[in-house]
């Protein structure tokens, strides 16, 4: 059985007078790929966000209940802090108008690190790491925005990697991708969660049951506020799921 | 039937050759300021030899003596004093309206910055004329009045101000979200994303911003005569401090056109017209480069 | 490839060391820079306060009763008041608004309906509406003392109108045109093709179209221009210096001589040593400016309302 690394209780976020996400309650295990599915617009990637929070830079946000990471307050801790520990991959690749090496090595330099050495080091590693090294080691000067599309986005797991983060959130990476740099992606993944907690939000609910040991199901109604409506491990989502709006969305009847 | 269809084309055909002469207008309009201006200056040129208008300091019109070199280092003196005061002021002015401030506090910063980019210049010269010269007089040292190079230079400073301010501005906001986000998801702070990451996206827009108020500082006429003394001496540091040079009174070549024009004699107001050239050119330079700044940088 | 990933460098423990140093020095650092940018925004309200405040505070000891209906008694005691420089403010406005309009929303229709997206275009057309741009672009750079010359020039000396409102006028009308051009290319850009296409689509030609359904849309965006330029003109100074002369009479014909409330301004700092009255002048000027932007305001919130339907 896995530790618990992210959980909350009752969580609530609220834009305003709109309730977004209403009382989650969901312990996600370290080391093990989520996966957060459900039809458009029931706040999977509000509630991703939240783990970092990157909804902080919304104004007018207002969150109730609690959010925990390894049995800390996320709420209470340095933002700054929680952000070197929870790393995220947007769903559009967003690489630096910088060098290949200075993207991956931002995040370590903006953290303090100085030392020459080790920065390379660090970029050569986090390169490796998300299986892009290979392909630019011979010119790391060149753009990141030169690369393509499935390039910049392992280019952008680099540079969450050389972070030394604990978890990583992915906001739908492979979303913009064609399907072979889609598959790479899912390979990265399936790599990666031996070190990482990995948490994704997805559309594609093949995507979700070939990469992800758990699955959350995330649904609305004509509230239009966020619900968790059931979490489990993967294979009991999609073969005996014990909701029936779950087995409705699993089988495509909606969404 | 018939006919009304044809009159409405023939409407049609005949406004859009009249439009296009309309918007040519510009480039004739361009056209003819070069010529009449160039064409003014001649006599001048024909008679004065060039070194001797470029590389003499001395004007005496009166004596045949037409040096303005003295005149293009009080405007470019003039134009770096209000860039050095000028330009930390608007980028941060820029970057609290941009990246820092809340929004209430916009709501009310912009517009300020808007009435004070369209109060005119002669109320800038006046306000600096009563207000500022005095109180530059204060520092005790001989042969200060009080006007000279650093009235006019924080004068023109608060004029350039604004359309640095509203360019940078603008620049700062068109780098894309994306990239912040980044930033701060890897743990830089806000402060950090601003210096490390959005700066220098919108570098080109905000060199292009500097390069307008440039521009702007060299045309700038009537809040410069009434600031910056009348002397068409080359600066000089009043004693043997160096900073003291921004003590001097001084002649922009602007104020020598507008004070001079109107009694000048055949060759010396053919001469006011070589400078006028002279200022020409330089801002045809200043603006193309602008240009091409902002050009790049949408590619 | 690496099924494990070794991120860990030799001197992992230290990384984790260096972020909380690192914490409270960024964190220092960003709050000393946050109260630079502060600052900077406070010098520059307080700039507009001074300023404003001191040419209100000084002015209104200039202002005795009938500053606005008196004309200036000239000579170097700075008397009187300022009626002949609000009229012949007026009428300069007015010849040059009549001028410089027509020309610049002729000019940014063509540039915008007959050149621009909305139409295709020739190869020279093309190279045409470069060059207008160009000249638009280069125009609006150039500063006001040139214009003033190019005035003195052609307007006051070669065609002989001498010191006059028709000089100023036809110098200022260079000076705004660019203004004009581009708020209406800006207001004809910001209307969607759509609106045209129906139109065509009915029949219309492509003058119809920009008369009946083009320009009424764009026009608050326009008006903008025009009262952008209304602005401009009261508070510009060195063209009008050397094109109109400086007579403080009441101007009785377009080749009159007359000031500005600005240029009286100027006059009154430098020749005579009545601040008061400069600033009592200034405080008209500025409440006119206030006035003016107050009203660009209005018509562009009109503009974003109009579009929204």
């Amino acid at each position: 059985m896995n530790n618990i690394k992210l959980e909350t209780r009752d969580y609530c976020l609220n834009y305003g007078k709109f309730r977004a996400l209403d009382h989650i309650t969901i312990a996600i295990p370290e080391k093990q790929v989520t996966a957060l599915i459900g039809p458009s617009g029931c706040g999977k990637s509000t509630f991703l966000r939240t783990f970092n929070r990157m909804n902080d830079l919304i104004p007018g946000v207002r969150v109730e209940g609690s959010a925990k990471m390894d049995g800390q307050d996320i709420f209470a801790m340095d933002v700054v802090q929680l952000r070197q520990q929870v790393g995220m991959v947007f769903q559009k690749p967003n690489p630096f108008p910088k060098s290949i090496f200075d993207n991956v090595a931002y995040g370590p330099r903006v953290n303090g690190m100085k030392d020459p050495r080790m920065i390379k080091e660090l970029v050569e590693k986090s390169l490796r790491g998300a299986a892009l090294w290979d392909e630019v080691k011979d010119d790391l000067n060149k753009s990141g925005l030169a690369l393509s599309g499935g390039q910049q986005q392992r280019l952008c797991i680099a540079r969450c990697l050389a972070v030394q983060p604990t978890v990583i959130l992915m906001d739908e990476p492979a979303a913009s991708l064609d399907p072979i740099a889609t598959l790479r992606i899912e390979e990265l993944i399936r790599r990666l969660v031996e070190d990482f907690t990995i948490v994704i939000v997805t559309h594609n609910l093949q995507q979700a049951g070939r990469i992800s040991d758990y699955t959350a199901f995330f649904y609305t109604d004509e509230s239009r506020s966020g619900h968790l409506v059931e979490f489990d491990l993967t294979d009991i989502i999609f073969t005996r799921p014990k909701d029936k709006r779950t087995e409705d969305y699993i089988s495509g009847r909606f969404g | 039937m018939k006919t009304m269809r044809q009159d409405r084309f023939i409407v049609d055909r005949g406004i859009k050759y009249i439009l296009l002469v309309f918007a040519l207008i510009s480039i004739i309009i361009l056209f003819l300021i070069g010529l009449f201006i160039f064409r003014q200056s001649l006599p001048a040129l024909r008679t004065i030899p060039l070194s001797d208008i470029f590389l003499k300091t001395e004007w005496r019109p009166t004596m045949d003596r037409f040096g303005i070199l003295a005149m293009i280092v009080g405007s470019v003196m003039v134009t770096i004093g209000a860039l050095l005061l000028g330009v930390p002021l608007a980028i941060g002015c820029a970057i609290l309206l941009a990246e820092v401030a809340p929004r209430p506090v916009q709501e009310f910063l912009r517009p300020a910055v808007q009435l004070l980019g369209g109060i005119p210049s002669v109320i800038f010269g006046l306000f600096g004329m009563v207000v500022l010269v005095p109180l530059v007089r204060q520092i005790k040292v001989a042969g200060n009045t009080g006007f000279g190079l650093l009235s006019a230079s924080i004068v023109l400073a608060i004029m350039i101000l604004p359309t640095i301010t509203t360019i940078a501005e603008d620049a700062i906001r068109a780098v894309p979200q994306g990239f912040r986000n980044g930033s701060l998801a890897l743990g830089a702070t806000k402060w950090q994303t601003i210096t490390q990451v959005v700066l220098p996206s919108a570098r080109s827009g905000i060199v292009a911003a500097i390069i307008l108020g440039v521009g702007r500082a060299l045309g700038e006429t009537m809040a410069m005569i009434m600031v910056i003394g009348n002397s068409v001496i080359m600066p000089k540091p009043l004693n043997g401090n160096p900073f003291t040079i921004w003590l001097r009174q001084a002649r922009t070549l602007t104020g020598s056109i507008a004070t001079e024009i109107n009694y000048a004699a055949p060759t010396h107001e053919s001469m006011l017209f070589v400078i006028g050239v002279v200022l020409f050119i330089l801002i045809m330079i200043v603006n193309v480069i602008a240009r091409s700044i902002i050009r790049s940088r949408k590619h | 490839m690496e099924n494990h990933i070794d991120l860990k460098t030799e001197s992992s423990a230290d990384l984790k060391v260096f972020r909380s140093n690192n914490l409270k020095l960024r964190r220092f650092t960003q709050n000393f820079a946050y109260s630079l940018v502060w600052l900077t925004g406070l010098i520059t309200v307080l700039s507009l306060l001074v300023v404003i405040g001191y040419v209100f505070m000084r002015g209104i000891r200039g202002f005795e009763p009938g500053f606005l209906t008196t004309p200036p008694a000239g000579g170097l005691s700075g008397e009187g008041g300022i009626s002949t420089t609000i009229v012949s403010t007026v009428y300069l406005v007015l010849m040059t608004i009549t001028i410089a309009t027509p020309l610049g929303i002729g000019a940014g229709i063509y540039l915008v309906e007959y050149a621009g997206e909305q139409s295709l275009g020739s190869k020279t057309v093309a190279a045409l509406v470069q060059v207008a741009h160009f000249g638009v672009e280069t125009l609006a750079g150039i500063p006001s003392i040139i214009f003033g010359l190019f005035g003195y020039a052609l307007f006051v000396t070669t065609l002989k109108f001498g010191f006059s409102l028709l000089s100023a006028s036809l110098a200022g009308a260079c000076l705004v045109l660019p203004t004009v051009i581009r708020t209406t290319e800006e207001a004809l850009l910001a209307i969607p093709t759509g609106f045209r296409e129906g139109s065509m689509a009915l029949g219309a030609t492509k003058w119809q179209t920009i008369k009946n359904v083009v320009l009424p849309t764009a026009a608050p965006g326009i008006i903008t221009g025009i009262i952008l330029s209304v602005g401009r003109i009261m508070s510009e100074t060195a063209v009008f210096f050397v094109t109109l002369g400086g007579s403080f009479n009441m101007p009785t014909s377009v080749f009159s001589s007359g000031r500005t409330m600005a240029l009286h301004l100027y006059y009154l700092a430098m020749d005579t040593r009545a601040f008061d009255k400069a600033m009592a002048t200034g405080v008209v000027l500025i409440s006119s400016i206030i006035v003016i932007n107050l009203l660009i305001n209005i018509v562009s919130r009109k503009l974003r309302v109009g579009l929204r339907d």
